[in-house]
């Protein structure tokens, strides 16, 4: 064993002296070939993170939303429909849901504003996330001014601020009591943003949906099994196309990379030549060459990974954002975590590592099995 | 045609408000449907939102 591992080693000592000799060449070629792994890679991270990531946050997502429409647009739901759908077979509870946005003029943001089903926050209080406590230097015990839908202002005064685990999903969340809520929104008790529910059996959903679809034509179902897959196709909408737009490099690049290792230069050719007469064999020049693939191949995979990694997870795909993270890119604050799937890792890696070494050891085999006189002639 | 019905926008994409009237959508149009929603459309990523309106929340971050 021991004897197996000093001929690799003695045979990788030659083969980097070796690819060291030609700097130029295989600097180049390991500069494109890191870039290409990298877009590759990049495109993954962010597509299965993202995924991974919305069906996290989506998991708990209510079963169903009922949302009431006013040519083609989501309008403020009376709570006299709630009678309607309690009525209807398989419902278990229908639940008001009261949120919307407010723009602050003091710093330019915008907050999203909900108030909490268990009305843990009580009138004149409020409890916020800490992007808003950060822009606003605003912590427990301060006081906040909203401007009212009449142009009054109403001080509210931060009762907690969210804590920074849930920052991804609560940074710029307001919680709110209902009473303050209408006073700045205005609009009477007898209306909801919309309705939430749940049913006894999650497999009568789409049946309930149906129903709900008859007695209240003018609203609209979203159901959370919905939600799930439009996100997933939606990602994998995106991360297509970005494929589709990098494939034409792509391609560029396995042309240049199979000419490069599958056709021998003049000079690799009389180099294994002379391997070959001072006693090397076929199958030392074909464990060299595939060295040498290794050595190129594995480099510039591993070196790829690790900068897409650093550009979807620390950079925020600052590359391709917009095409990926469509409008979402209005919050700055989104940046996703880190989910890495093995898989398309391990498949990453045989469609680029393992083609290129074979490409590299095939005419060198040839070439190794060529007479030496001939070769080096 | 513009000038008689009042037109804003091109019809270039039809699936979302947002991306159907780039030029009337403001920061919440693309979050509608849902508080702290993803945005969804395939569109959306075809056309970008205005370049206005993406520096607004910066502070947030």
């Amino acid at each position: 064993m021991e004897k197996w591992i000093e001929r690799q080693r003695n045979i990788i000592d030659f083969t980097l002296s070796s690819l060291l000799r030609r700097k130029g060449k295989n600097v180049a070629l390991v500069c494109v070939y890191t870039f290409v792994v990298f877009l590759l890679a990049s495109v993954m991270f962010f597509i299965y993170s993202i995924k991974k990531e919305a069906s996290i946050i989506l998991k708990d997502a209510p079963e169903m939303v009922i949302q009431k429409m006013i040519a083609g647009r989501h309008e403020l739901i009376p709570t006299g429909y709630m009678d309607k759908i309690k009525n209807i077979r398989g419902v278990s509870s229908v639940k008001r849901r009261l949120w919307g946005y407010y723009y602050d003029p003091v710093i330019g943001a915008n907050y999203t504003l909900i108030v909490p089903e268990d009305s843990d926050v009580s009138a004149g209080n409020i409890v916020i996330g800490q992007g808003i406590s950060r822009a606003r230097l605003a912590f427990e015990g301060d006081t906040l001014e909203f401007r009212s839908h009449d142009g009054k202002i109403i001080d509210l005064e931060v009762k907690n601020i969210l804590s920074l685990e849930s920052e991804l999903v609560s940074s710029d969340l307001v919680l709110i009591s209902e009473d303050d809520f209408r006073r700045l929104f205005g609009g009477s008790g007898d209306y909801a943003t919309d309705f939430t529910l749940h049913v006894k059996n999650p497999r009568e959903l789409s049946t309930i949906a149906l129903k709900i679809a008859e007695t209240l034509p003018d609203t609209r179902i979203i159901l959370r099994d919905e939600i799930l897959r439009t996100y997933d196709a939606v990602f994998n909408w995106r991360g297509g196309m970005m494929i589709v737009i990098l494939l034409g490099a792509l391609l560029a690049f396995i042309i240049f990379a199979w000419d490069k290792a599958s056709g021998l230069s003049q000079e690799e050719r009389k180099e294994i030549g002379i391997l070959k007469a001072i006693g090397w064999e076929t199958s030392d020049v074909i464990l060299m060459k595939f060295w040498e693939g290794m050595v190129v191949s594995l480099s510039s995979f591993l070196v790829g990974v690790l900068l897409a990694y650093g550009h979807v997870f620390f950079a925020s795909s600052a590359l391709f954002e917009p095409a990926l993270k469509g409008w979402s890119v209005l919050y700055p604050r989104f940046k996703i975590v880190p989910f890495i799937d093995a898989s398309q890792l391990a498949a990453l890696f045989f469609l680029t590592v393992v083609p290129y070494t074979v490409a590299t050891i095939i005419p060198s085999w040839r070439a190794a099995t060529v007479d030496p006189d001939s070769v080096m002639r | 045609m513009v000038r008689r019905l009042r037109l804003t926008d091109l019809c270039l994409f039809t699936e979302a408000s947002y991306t159907r009237h780039l030029s009337q959508a403001d920061l919440h149009t693309a979050f509608q449907d849902s508080p702290m929603s993803l945005e969804h459309f395939p569109s959306g990523s075809l056309a970008a939102p205005p370049p206005g309106l993406r520096k607004i929340n910066g502070k947030m971050d």
